[in-house]
């Protein structure tokens, strides 16, 4: 397979003798590349849109980034992408505008203090059974699965029809 | 290493029936540096998941799920029509599904060999399942078994699941506003693994590595969404492996090397929406002309080749 005139090359192999292709790159118009840049540049094109997108606040990894992140997105936009909103103060910035921007790692403390009209503690603790052994701290994510009937989903759709 | 004894070419560039010749051998060390590279980069992004996925389990970190790109491409129709994202999603699954698109249009499934802990996993597992096959001959005849020709029938249908998979997630979580793949999604169950509790993900999770015991990235071939969103958007990409006829040797070691099975000792170009852009087949072939990546339009002009004197010439597409 190796050898040439009688010394035996590794460097090379023989091909089998038979009827020959044209080079492909003779059939088809296109131009080598060196094999492992493509992923690489892939990888590090990739790794700069992910740079790029921290750099220029748009990257969150949890609502809670998104909605009081000190990049100054929107406040109440769940998504918090679009550069809006005044951003102004943690504390106001990270309760929600909209029933929808309810999140789990939210407490029923910021639930009441939103403001919804018609929203009460009373109201709230009724509705869903919420015992007053659970403190207003308690991230909303925490009592689903504790208290048979709530989840956030159901949060909302009460608070969109109590509002 | 050049070319010994070559023929003379015809004025086509091909060399006359019967002719000889040699062509350089690729140094096995080239196969052994791009391994090394790739599968550093898989443990790379593997132990960071796992590191956030182990914070994640003793303080209430960032959750992992907002790294997997496909959740940019679940939300990203509620994000358009409604500014927001559907529960589960934030926007660094929006930023990492721009990051995939752009790794996809440059290296077509890049993301899926150098990258996704998920394929990290499969393909290790089945790593370690080849040596144990070789101990284990029960083992070894199941993995051998995709080879025949039934198997391929099944395999052939069930690479269609992807497609099916896709619709559904997508098509899902545009109508409904929830991620309804995330109920049978291996990656969203492991990532909760330190979470426990009896799940259809975590049998489909479960079932997964098993599978990959004897098929090598079954969840990549038959199911992953976001695989197939990637070969999708490379359809598009102007690069893709190539395999050089003149070159080849015709040895089939590149479609045994292949993970995903891709026919690559008999394409020309690789254009399959299956192929990750591991660059096994490259590491394996033994002939350093025969295969590598070219770039070019995405669907690459024919030029014109008078004749016909060649035995697979009728295979370029």
């Amino acid at each position: 397979m190796t050898s040439t005139a009688g010394s035996t090359d590794l460097s090379v192999l023989r091909l089998p003798a038979r009827s020959r292709a044209v080079p492909t790159a003779t059939r088809v118009a296109t131009r080598r590349a060196p094999a492992i840049v493509i992923p690489l540049l892939a990888v590090l094109l990739g790794g700069g849109v992910v740079v790029a997108a921290q750099a220029s606040g748009h990257w969150a990894t949890t609502g809670r980034d998104a909605i009081s992140g000190g990049s100054g997105t929107g406040a109440g936009a769940q998504g918090g992408v679009d550069g809006s909103g005044s951003g102004a103060g943690a504390d106001t910035s990270a309760l929600p505008a909209t029933p929808d921007d309810v999140k789990g790692w939210m407490t029923l403390q910021m639930v009441l203090d939103a403001t919804f009209p018609g929203v009460t503690e009373a109201g709230l603790r009724t509705e869903f059974g919420i015992p007053a052994s659970i403190s207003l701290t308690t991230p909303l994510k925490d009592l689903d699965g504790v208290l048979t009937g709530f989840d956030v989903a159901s949060l909302r759709t009460w608070l969109n029809a109590a509002t | 290493m050049s070319i010994e004894n070559p023929a003379p070419p015809t004025r086509r560039g091909g060399v006359p029936h019967g002719g000889r010749r040699e062509v350089p051998r690729r140094s096995a060390s080239w196969g052994a540096r791009t391994r090394l590279v790739r599968h550093s980069l898989q443990a790379v992004v593997l132990g960071y998941i796992g590191w956030l996925v182990a914070s994640r389990a003793v303080s209430d970190g960032a959750s992992p799920e907002s790294l997997c790109p496909f959740g940019g491409f679940e939300t990203l129709w509620t994000w358009i029509t409604t500014g927001r994202t559907v529960a589960h999603t934030h926007p660094a699954n929006l930023a990492l599904a721009l990051a995939v698109t752009v790794m996809a249009l440059v290296g077509r499934g890049s993301f899926c060999g150098w990258l996704c802990p998920l394929g990290t996993i499969q393909e290790a597992l089945y790593g370690v399942a080849r040596a144990l096959g070789h101990a284990v001959p029960a083992l070894g005849r199941w993995q051998r078994r995709p080879a025949g020709p039934g198997w391929r029938k099944a395999d052939a249908v069930l690479r269609q699941g992807r497609w099916v998979v896709l619709a559904i997630a997508l098509g899902g979580a545009a109508l409904t506003g929830t991620m309804l793949f995330r109920e049978v999604d291996p990656w969203s169950a492991l990532l909760a693994i330190a979470e426990f509790e009896l799940s259809l993900a975590f049998v489909v999770l479960g079932g997964m590595l098993v599978l990959s015991f004897v098929v090598p990235r079954p969840f990549c071939r038959y199911a992953c969404p976001l695989g197939a969103v990637q070969g999708l958007i490379g359809y598009a990409s102007p690069t893709a492996l190539q395999r050089d006829a003149d070159a080849c040797l015709g040895c089939d070691l590149c479609t045994r090397a292949c993970p995903m099975a891709l026919p690559v000792d008999r394409s020309t170009r690789v254009t399959s929406a299956q192929c990750i852009g591991c660059l096994e087949c490259v590491a394996a072939c033994p002939s350093q002309d025969a295969l590598g990546v070219s770039v070019a339009l995405p669907w690459p002009a024919h030029r014109a080749v008078d004749g016909p004197d060649t035995h697979d010439q009728e295979l370029v597409r």
